[in-house]
């Protein structure tokens, strides 16, 4: 017995032993299967860089390259202009948060968003922008949120480069991942920052950042150094359609009921047919 | 007569374990090998704070993922929610109510190996395939859908688990409906045996439900079918429900038995009937009833209309109610009891004190307003170690404690037992009880880095990691110690008045040369 007991102790502890190279050994950026959800989704491409030299126009229709306009950390919104789901609350808190951090935009960090979708124009760059501007109010420099549009072939690259993957539907426009990229000063990818329910107790919840992510990314970006981003469940901007789940669930209501009659039967079987045990003679 | 340690049989040694349908070896065995996972659960809770001290120069971001993971897996499903029922349970549920052994001697034999494969099938996940997961305990989809690690075995080995935890619920509840002494009536059952009645139920409703959605995490990794996956029309809250109507109820699989350990050990401290029998008794039977309807309260930020959360709310501030009452009734206990400070109940009393620290606490998120802020930060970690740590670890020594005498036939040292407690008990609280600031102050949990102005705290709960550390090495050497070379127990060293103190140290095979006829309560110190 206490040989027994020496032996599981051994085994055990071998485990601990083990598992720390093993767990010092793996180390990789990418920590998601490619293509693991199919044509749509994220794959966090940190420590990549995006392409600088792709060209952009801004609100004003301005031609520019992404290298003119990285030059400090740039928090990097992907959305389209004539999006009425995710993308104005996501911007919506992206304004918000530049409001609680206690970098000042345009000298500690600036912020980009580029429309993913070809037919947005500078004219509707400038009406989407007009909205978060006036919201920040006066004291906001405008010149560091710049809100850009571009052909598909430099949007593809950009979209390619941070790892988001959307698809064109027939009901509304994009169903598409909802992040902030941040970049490091030379465009490096240092660290995605996903949205949460606002801790706001009203309906409906709109999308909030946590200052924490952001400081954290933004002070990381500084000094070139990717971080890990928390993996949350992602949001995602798509029509809901939930009738192919009826099935699932009348599924899950009848394996549900299965096993609470299998219950209920054994506990009265149990309490039924009990007989008084007799002691010893 | 000889002790269950004398091999009968015509195996000796190892094989006549591993294949003993004995209840009291099972026990042993069990308990043996959740110390073991214990104790690989607590090296990695230290690493996971010696990083928080310094992110990056110990461990790298990626594998502190991981190692958060592993902790939290090999603790959860290798160590709290088997933990009483399997040891403690095992050994003396029969001894407890006049019984030979339980009612499905082989099923059990059958669990612990199903326990024991699965354990082995997590562990191989650590080396096999991806290497070791990053999920986080819960298994959260879609991430788990995606990640590279190897989340298919550790979720199989999770899912063996599960049948091993499902069939020793089956056993007690038959085993405590059939085999009761005669004259051990219901209401003269120890406190004890009502818990694991309670805790069998749980055991048997709610595990199915872990195992199909681990079923469904598993399908969707090899088929890619979508139940959880967004761009494939599935819902990722669909996978929070489903874990949480299972892991919930499984917080009460991991308490209720605790509090049944101090329901027996507050009365033979205090040398007094137990107040409020039947309060305590039925208060086990609501907790867990109740505790089924709460699961969304882990939900509350994840996309749930405000309906479903006052409900949820509700019914988590009801389970408070039945919890309460047997702190109050343990309380009722001690008062005016002649009490005794030994080491089983030094752990007993702190389990009080800090359940109910981790209880209120508790109640305090359990209000959608705050826990819309407190959600995902140190303050719930801090409340869910002050539940599961400070309750049923400290349940669990006071346990071990308390029974050790009978289940090896040695006596440790008082001493060295109570320094032990009293180092453990402060480093527990320097722990933990900083991570409640932290967390308050803003500090998301499972973090591997943070701004500057969190260093203090997190330097303080590392420092704290190191001082309960200590007091568990203190505590665990003592009773090996004692385990090797400790004087011979007597029968019934705290003058216990409940059935197994009246056979020798360590039981006999089959327990009762005679089987008991019951003609009193379990708690009559005269």
């Amino acid at each position: 017995m206490r040989r027994l007991l020496l032996i599981l102790v051994a085994v055990c502890f071998s485990f601990t032993w083990v598992l720390l190279p093993e767990a010092q050994g793996h180390e990789e950026s990418a920590s998601v299967r490619s293509g693991a959800s199919g044509e749509l989704g994220l794959n966090e491409r940190t420590g990549q860089s995006i392409p600088l030299d792709a060209v952009f126009y801004d609100e004003q229709g301005n031609m520019t390259t992404l290298k003119q306009l990285v030059n400090r950390p740039v928090v990097l919104s992907l959305v389209y202009y004539s999006c009425d789901r995710i993308c104005p609350q996501l911007l919506g808190a992206t304004a918000a948060i530049t409001g609680v951090l206690k970098y000042v935009p345009g000298k500690d960090y600036s912020l980009i968003t580029i429309s993913f979708d070809p037919a947005d124009t500078p004219k509707t760059a400038r009406d989407a922008k007009r909205n978060y501007i006036n919201f920040l109010g006066p004291s906001f420099p405008e010149g560091s949120w710049k809100f850009l549009t571009g052909t598909s072939d430099n949007i593809k690259r950009v979209l390619d480069a941070a790892g988001f993957r959307i698809r064109k539907e027939n009901i509304h426009g994009f169903s598409h991942p909802a992040a902030l990229v941040v970049l490091s000063p030379k465009g490096k990818i240092v660290r995605y920052v996903y949205p949460v329910s606002d801790t706001n107790f009203s309906l409906p919840h709109p999308l909030a950042f946590q200052p924490f992510d952001l400081t954290l990314a933004i002070s990381d970006a500084a000094k070139e150094k990717t971080g890990f981003s928390v993996q949350r469940a992602l949001a995602y901007c798509f029509p809901h359609m939930p009738k192919g789940q009826e099935t699932f669930f009348n599924i899950l209501k009848i394996s549900g009921a299965v096993i609470v009659f299998f219950v209920l039967a054994f506990f009265i079987y149990l309490v039924s047919t009990r007989k008084e045990l007799k002691g010893d003679k | 007569m000889n002790s269950f340690y004398a091999d009968l049989g015509p195996r000796r040694g190892f094989a006549a374990w591993m294949l003993s349908t004995d209840h009291k070896r099972l026990g042993i065995m069990y308990l043996s090998a959740l110390l073991l996972f214990f104790s690989v659960g607590v090296s990695l809770g230290v690493l996971i704070r010696l990083n928080l001290i310094s992110p990056g120069t110990f461990v790298q971001a990626h594998n502190y993922n991981r190692l958060f993971t592993i902790h939290g897996i090999i603790m959860i499903f290798l160590f709290i929610i088997p933990g009483i029922p399997v040891s403690f349970g095992n050994f003396f549920l029969p001894l407890l109510i006049g019984a030979r052994d339980v009612a499905f001697p082989r099923i059990n034999r059958l669990s612990w190996w199903l326990y024991l494969a699965g354990a082995v099938v997590v562990l191989a996940s650590l080396f096999f395939g991806g290497g070791p997961l990053d999920t986080g305990w819960t298994f959260y989809a879609p991430y788990s859908v995606q990640t590279r690690t190897n989340v298919s075995m550790a979720v199989l080995g999770v899912f063996i688990l599960g049948f091993s935890s499902i069939l020793t619920g089956l056993n007690f509840i038959t085993t405590i409906h059939r085999l009761r002494a005669p004259g051990m009536t219901w209401h003269r059952m120890p406190l004890f045996v009502w818990t694991l009645y309670a805790t069998g139920w749980v055991q048997l409703l709610a595990t199915p439900t872990i195992a199909i959605s681990l079923l469904l995490i598993i399908l969707e990794r090899f088929f890619g079918i979508g139940f959880f996956d967004p761009a494939k029309g599935g819902d990722p809250i669909l996978f929070e429900h489903m874990f949480w109507i299972y892991s919930h109820p499984a917080v009460y699989i991991m308490v209720l038995p605790a509090m049944g350990i101090i329901s027996e050990v507050v009365p033979v401290f205090s040398r007094k009937v137990i107040f409020g029998y039947s309060a305590v008794a039925y208060s086990a039977i609501a907790i867990a009833a109740v505790g089924y309807l709460v699961w969304g309260h882990h939900m509350f930020t994840s996309g749930m209309s405000d309906t479903a959360r006052v409900v949820f709310s509700f019914f988590t501030f009801l389970v408070a109610v039945p919890s309460g009452m047997k702190v109050f009734n343990w309380l009722g206990t001690l008062y005016k009891g002649s009490i005794r400070l030994d080491a089983p109940m030094l752990h007993a009393l702190s389990f009080i004190f800090l359940f109910s620290i981790g209880g209120l606490t508790g109640l305090i998120q359990s209000a959608v307003a705050t826990n819309l802020n407190l959600h995902s930060t140190y303050w719930i970690v801090a409340h869910f170690h002050y539940v599961m740590f400070g309750g049923m670890g400290f349940s669990f020594l006071a346990g071990l404690h308390y029974w050790f005498p009978k289940m090896f036939g040695r006596m440790y040292r008082e001493r060295p037992a109570k320094i032990g407690w009293l180092v453990f008990f402060i480093g527990f609280n320097v722990l933990y009880f900083s991570m409640f600031i932290l967390g308050y102050n803003g500090m998301p949990r499972r973090y591997f880095d943070y701004p500057p102005q969190y260093f203090t705290g997190q330097l303080v709960a590392t420092i704290g990691s190191w001082i309960l550390a200590a007091g568990l090495i203190i505590i665990f050497r003592n009773l090996i110690v004692a385990f090797y070379k400790g004087p011979k127990a007597p029968d019934n060293p705290w003058g216990g008045s409940t059935l197994e103190w009246q056979v020798s140290s360590p039981p006999p095979h089959e327990n009762f040369g005679k089987m008991p006829v019951i003609t009193r309560g379990p708690y009559s110190f005269e």
